[in-house]
């Protein structure tokens, strides 16, 4: 099949010809799910390397259970958000344990090709700012705030991911914002909120 | 926070909110190479053709070796060729045949002399077709 036809299927369609042994499916669903899947990563984690290879594993973890999917019962964007935030949590606890932190502070800020643009580079410590106060929340609360108001997944599949109901999502979301909205309160004028 | 105060934190929430989804974090290029090498690394086999119908085998072939069945067909087909000749022989022997072999199968039992037959062929049934 042509790879503008894959294109134009479901990944569910796909991953079910890569069960079949179709590697031209295995491209397109490489290209499609890495970006989403590292991007979630990163968003629940704060640190490019790790969200690496937490993308990595969670795909490798596709693949293997490829020829077992079992079509209708999940998107594979769910299933793959879920394993995602089960590793990004798994390596904070290990991380934890180990005793290694990363303060708010020192969230290492990716290189901007716009420096030196005043607007750029507010928007920059807006993102920064974000990225810091969502690693401050407890995990539950920021994945449901990352998967609602950045995702932009409803209720419903926000609860199949995080394995809850629907109402238990909406307390978790209204809670997350809350305390972000705290956290963020002190940083309104630094941030160029102040006159809005 | 007064109500008003709570409004401009939603507002400023969701300015951000939008920010970040504007800006999706990219993987590094090599990133997506190596997922692509797991990929290729377990990809399944392709299924392979669609075999070919294998014809539905007698209930003698199943069980007998297929090895054996072209030797063994012969001899049984010999077998039978040689018992069907031998019955006809002896329901119509040949003139020359039945004069040298009579006497051995008389002599065992097997052959009732025609002359028996000649004389009264029912006799041994002691019928009377007259009263029929």
């Amino acid at each position: 099949m042509a790879l503008d036809d894959l294109n134009a299927i479901a990944d569910e369609a796909l991953l079910a010809l890569y069960a079949k042994g179709d590697a031209a499916a295995a491209r397109v669903l490489t290209h499609r799910l890495t970006p989403r899947v590292f991007a979630h990563a990163y968003r629940l984690l704060a640190d490019q390397g790790e969200a690496e290879d937490v993308a990595q594993e969670a795909l490798l973890r596709l693949w293997k259970q490829a020829p077992d999917w079992r079509q209708g019962e999940a998107k594979v964007t769910t299933w793959l958000f879920r394993v995602v935030a089960n590793l990004c949590f798994d390596r904070k606890r290990s991380r934890r344990s180990r005793g290694v932190q990363v303060p708010i502070d020192e969230v290492p800020e990716p290189a901007d090709p716009h420096e030196g643009a005043a607007d750029a580079l507010q928007q920059r410590s807006r993102l920064m700012a974000l990225e810091a106060a969502l690693i401050a929340l407890p995990e539950r609360q920021r994945q449901a705030v990352v998967l609602r108001h950045i995702e932009g997944l409803g209720n419903a599949e926000i609860g199949e991911i995080m394995g809850v109901g629907t109402e238990a999502v909406e307390s978790l979301t209204a809670r997350g914002k809350r305390a972000l909205g705290k956290i963020l309160s002190g940083k309104r004028e630094e941030l160029g909120f102040s006159d809005e | 926070m007064s109500s008003s105060e709570d409004d401009k934190a939603d507002l400023a929430l969701e300015d951000l909110f939008a920010l970040a989804r504007d800006d999706t974090p990219l993987p590094a290029s090599q990133l997506v190479s190596r997922v692509l090498m797991d990929a290729e690394a377990y990809l399944p086999p392709q299924a392979a053709a669609a075999p070919v119908r294998r014809k539905k085998r007698s209930l003698l072939a199943r069980f007998w070796p297929q090895d054996w069945v072209s030797p063994m067909g012969w001899a049984a087909a010999g077998l039978g060729a040689t018992m069907v000749t031998g019955f006809w022989i002896g329901v119509n022997p040949p003139a020359g045949l039945s004069d040298s072999v009579a006497p051995y199968l008389q002599g065992a039992g097997l052959v009732v002399p025609d002359s028996q037959f000649l004389d009264d062929p029912f006799a041994g049934f002691e019928l009377d077709l007259e009263e029929v």
